[in-house]
């Protein structure tokens, strides 16, 4: 009996623990102003020639939103560059979109045909050979990509001597439903803050939107992995174990907008693949060639994060359970609640990211937006347990089947800028 | 290394740190254990600190909610640690070692705060002479009161709120630090706003948002925990059959009773000079913008001294830590004055000097009278006497009646823990206490009158009863007198009883036989002699027979 009682105490204190570094490393930016500061893009231009840039747009069944994508992508106030559509042969309405705009920018834009089309590294991999310029970008085929981002893109790798730039990539439509408010806040703690927790402990798991890399390490590392969910993530691994400088910056004009998806079904398909991507990266184990001991470490717990986060919720009520069912004593009992602290402490800091996010983006954060923050904490967390959960069984299965993601473009509305502090 | 370079810095403060706080210490210590006399207080936290070490429990009678019970937790990890309780003299003793440790981590916080708030170091240094020396202090801070427990946690709170580099650690260490602070001791709540000012003045945009929300977060989460305790126990709201937290709440908000004025009054006997010139400096305060939290601090407090009602005793130690900052700081803002032309620039440090030469000049002779009553001043003399005979002269099943002070050394002397009862109990436990001694008062063999039993016999019946109906049997003291009474059932022995049957009686009483014919003669002879009763009694209770009886 002593013996589960240690047990229980131990799962407590781990909760706890795991609790409030997962809120730290969320806030990450904020902890101090020099952070906050630094999170941007440099603002000195350096001498010497600019990069070229290649941009890739893999697309499939996007016949809705690729054509506005395209013709933004080919209005970049930036001289030298080209933007390579992927389509797959199978895909006709899609391909015929994209050809209607290359004929438009000939010099711009050009199409890639994917010969084995279901998955995105493939297509990636498809469109690598062609690739002409120094930096290779990526986009999503529904992303609208600010003209001047080229620019700071190009600063910062010549400046700083990155690697690997990833810029922000933004949703949008926080009021469209209760699963996509916590989304763009997910999204807006992402890539706001705790990327740049990643990128001081040099290991970064990439998004795989809006991330340039050199051309020539992409292409000495072997490109992508065609058979994992979570390339952008792989790469960002190997690219790290191999002592990559990747340099995070966040900057509210320039960042990249998106949607979520548009219906539960869609979100839900997208975060198992998410989840099985990471697993697969874990299990890949590139990661063990990070240098150091603290790092390998910290890039398990990384990759594991997704699937441990999903779980707090449900842990924590397991926990109270407990205390009914085992009878333990009042201190214990006590000590079972602590992690309500850190817990609840997360979403008063979402509370206040979404006034600071509407704030930024002229947008209006309601009522009705805050209730749903709250009351849709616990039931996001089961949504997100639930699709690391399936993540789980399909791995086993070996079942690596691409579930597209469909956009419908509703993050493109009208907005004011505003610049945050 | 990181530290190596931090020590490398900061070598000044640290070498200016450890000189003063090896002077607070040594000023601190001398007479700590004879000034002030023990109050029953102290016997109540550490006998409260030594249950909870000993058998995991709040307190050795049932725990009503009076104080959230961190503080003395924290005493009882300290004893624990240090093993104090088996060092020192008596319980309240090893409380008082505890508190100088306590007393060394303030100072030292307060050293670090005054730095933060941009006091040049002579001034830190001041607010810390301040805060230790003033014979207020020097009473105050060696006592075994929650509230300097409180402190460091409190200071410690400011100091973090006061961070240079605004970082969100330093704003939720300074809530949890403030959290901890309450939990030792409620009343440290009411402060809450000028923290809070404190934090308002010193955060950066870039990160305020979420500075504010960790902040309020961590504080109010942290202290949810102290009603949720109460929830677990089932004893949140009130009910029939159990204490409560909401009844205890509304018992310390509604308390009356109690002279306010004396206690001010006793506050301002041990110094006349620092409660004074602090509210000078308050007024001064008001243009330093960095003194403000601390000007809005003394004024919550001033509010709290001189609102009609219940003033605790320990809340001097609440006003010590603003008059100090305030003082130093107001002196520290005035050698700082910038007077325009050159010439002038040193008229500001010459006044600032001449301030502290004034304030030497009024303040240092009743200063210097109070260090050297609180280092030499044997006030607890009594007590030990007290205690000595106890110890040698109660029988061992006698069951007696004293405050807290004594408590837990009659108890760890062997004397059983429910024979040995906390005078306050016998009126206000029914249902703990008042189980085991029905008969009330008669139940009693013994009452140890001190100061405070004879302070309260006014508001509680069976100790008054208990008092009446007993006689003197040791007398200590001639200042704070403590009386070992015994007690009479029935009623004191009529005067008019005869000198035999009083003989007899006390013979039975005490060496539970009758006296020889030899004894009994010699006895009556000394009384019709001149010998009172009392010193009949006296002899007998000094015994040796009956002291054999006694360790027996």
């Amino acid at each position: 009996m002593a013996f589960v009682v240690l047990l229980y105490f131990l799962f407590i204190a781990g909760l706890l623990a795991f609790a409030v570094v997962s809120l730290w490393w969320m806030i990450h930016v904020w902890t101090s102003p020099q952070r906050v500061r630094g999170s941007s893009f440099v603002s000195v231009q350096p001498a010497g020639q600019s990069l070229g840039f290649s941009l890739l747009v893999p697309a499939r069944h996007e016949e809705a939103v690729l054509e506005q994508t395209l013709i933004g992508l080919a209005h970049m106030r930036y001289p030298r560059y080209e933007v390579i559509a992927i389509v797959g042969y199978d895909d006709a309405a899609t391909m015929a979109v994209a050809e209607r705009v290359a004929a438009r920018f000939p010099s711009i834009v050009k199409v890639v045909v994917d010969p084995d089309p279901g998955s995105k590294p493939g297509a990636l991999n498809a469109a690598l050979p062609h690739v002409r310029g120094d930096v290779v970008g990526i986009f999503d085929a529904e992303d609208e990509v600010h003209p001047d981002l080229l620019t700071h893109v190009d600063r910062q790798f010549r400046s700083t001597g990155a690697d690997v730039v990833q810029a922000g990539v933004q949703l949008m439509n926080h009021d469209s439903s209760w699963y996509a408010l916590r989304n763009v806040l997910e999204y807006y703690f992402h890539f706001r803050s705790r990327l740049h927790r990643y990128s001081e402990m040099g290991l970064v798991p990439l998004g795989g939107n809006t991330v340039f890399a050199r051309t020539e390490d992409i292409r000495a590392t072997g490109g992508w992995d065609a058979d994992c969910l979570a390339e952008d993530c792989d790469l960002g691994i190997r690219l790290s174990s191999l002592g990559a400088r990747i340099s995070v910056c966040y900057d509210v004009d320039l960042v990249t907008r998106e949607e979520t998806p548009s219906t539960i079904r869609s979100f839900f398909k997208q975060r198992t693949r998410w989840n099985q991507g990471f697993l697969q990266v874990l299990k890949k184990g590139e990661w063990a060639r990070l240098p150091s001991q603290r790092q390998r470490l910290l890039a398990r717990l990384v990759l594991a994060m997704p699937f441990l986060q999903a779980f707090t919720g449900v842990a924590m009520v397991v926990a109270l359970v407990t205390i009914l069912w085992l009878r333990v004593p009042v201190g214990l009992a006590l000590f079972s609640f602590t992690p309500l602290i850190p817990l609840v402490a997360t979403v008063v800091i979402e509370a206040v990211a979404l006034r600071e996010f509407c704030r930024t983006y002229g947008r209006r954060a309601t009522i009705r937006d805050y209730v749903r923050l709250i009351v849709g904490a616990f039931p996001y967390q089961l949504l997100l347990a639930a699709a690391a959960i399936r993540a789980v069984f399909r791995e086993r299965r070996g079942d690596r089947g691409w579930e597209k993601t469909e956009h419908h473009g509703l993050h493109r509305q009208p907005a004011r800028l505003r610049r945050a502090a | 290394m990181v530290v190596g370079a931090w020590l490398r810095a900061h070598v000044r403060s640290i070498g200016v740190l450890s000189i003063l706080l090896s002077v607070v210490a040594v000023v601190h210590t001398s007479g700590m254990l004879t000034f002030p006399v023990r109050f029953d207080d102290e016997g109540t936290y550490v006998s409260q600190a030594w249950s909870f070490l000993t058998r995991g429990e709040l307190s050795p009678y049932t725990y009503w909610y009076d104080h959230p019970p961190f503080g003395w937790m924290q005493l009882a990890a300290y004893l624990g640690a240090t093993g104090a309780l088996e060092r020192a003299e008596n319980a309240v003793a090893a409380g008082r070692e505890a508190m100088l440790f306590v007393h060394l981590l303030s100072a030292a916080l307060l050293y670090v705060l005054s730095r933060r708030l941009r006091f040049a170091r002579p001034w830190a240094v001041l607010a810390v002479v301040l805060y230790t020396f003033s014979p207020l202090a020097l009473s105050v801070h060696r006592m075994v009161f929650l509230d300097n427990v409180a402190m460091p946690w409190l200071i410690g709170a400011f100091v973090l709120a006061c961070t240079p580099r605004h970082r969100l650690a330093a704003y939720a260490g300074s809530a949890l630090c403030f959290a901890g602070a309450v939990l030792s001791k409620e009343t440290v709540l009411l402060v809450l706003p000028a923290l809070v000012y404190q934090v308002w003045q010193n955060t950066d945009r870039a990160n305020r948002a979420y500075a504010w929300a960790l902040f309020a977060s961590v504080l109010v989460l942290t202290g949810l925990l102290y009603p949720l305790y109460a929830v677990l126990n089932g004893e949140l709201v009130p009910s029939e059959s159990r204490v409560s937290l909401v009844d205890a709440i509304s018992f310390q908000l509604t308390r009356d009773g109690g002279d306010s004025a004396r206690t001010i009054a006793d506050w301002l006997q041990l110094d006349h000079h620092l409660l004074v010139v602090g509210a000078l400096a308050a007024v001064a305060a008001l243009a330093v913008r960095r003194l403000r939290p601390f000007l809005l601090m003394a004024l919550i407090h001033a509010a709290v001294v001189l609102r009609p009602g219940y003033l605790p005793v320990p809340y001097a130690v609440s006003l010590i830590l603003p008059a100090a900052v305030l003082i130093a700081g107001v002196l520290d803002a005035l050698s700082k004055l910038r007077l325009g032309s050159s010439r002038l620039r040193a008229v500001p440090t010459a006044l600032s000097v001449v301030a502290v030469l004034v304030l030497v000049g009024v303040m240092g002779p009743s200063w210097a009278r109070g260090m050297q009553t609180a280092s030499r001043y044997d006030q607890d003399a009594p007590l030990r006497q007290t205690q000595e005979w106890l110890t040698t002269n109660v029988e061992p099943d006698a069951r007696v009646l004293l405050d807290n002070s004594l408590w837990l050394d009659l108890v760890r002397a062997g004397l059983p823990e429910r024979n040995v009862v906390w005078f306050y109990k016998l009126d206000l436990d029914p249902g703990g206490v008042g189980i085991n001694f029905p008969d009330g008062f008669s139940s009693f063999d013994y009452i140890v009158s001190s100061e405070i039993v004879r302070d309260s016999a006014e508001d509680l019946p069976e100790i008054k009863e208990a008092l009446d109906n007993s006689v003197t049997v040791a007398r200590f003291g001639d200042d704070n007198v403590v009386e070992v009474r015994r007690i009479y059932p029935d009623g004191v022995p009529d005067e008019r009883m005869s000198d035999r049957q009083f003989v007899v009686d006390h013979y039975d009483i005490f060496l539970k036989r009758e006296p020889t014919t030899a004894e009994l003669t010699r006895w009556l002879r000394k009384l019709r002699a001149g010998a009172t009763r009392d010193e009949v009694m006296q002899a007998l209770a000094d015994s040796d027979e009956h002291l054999e009886r006694a360790k027996s």
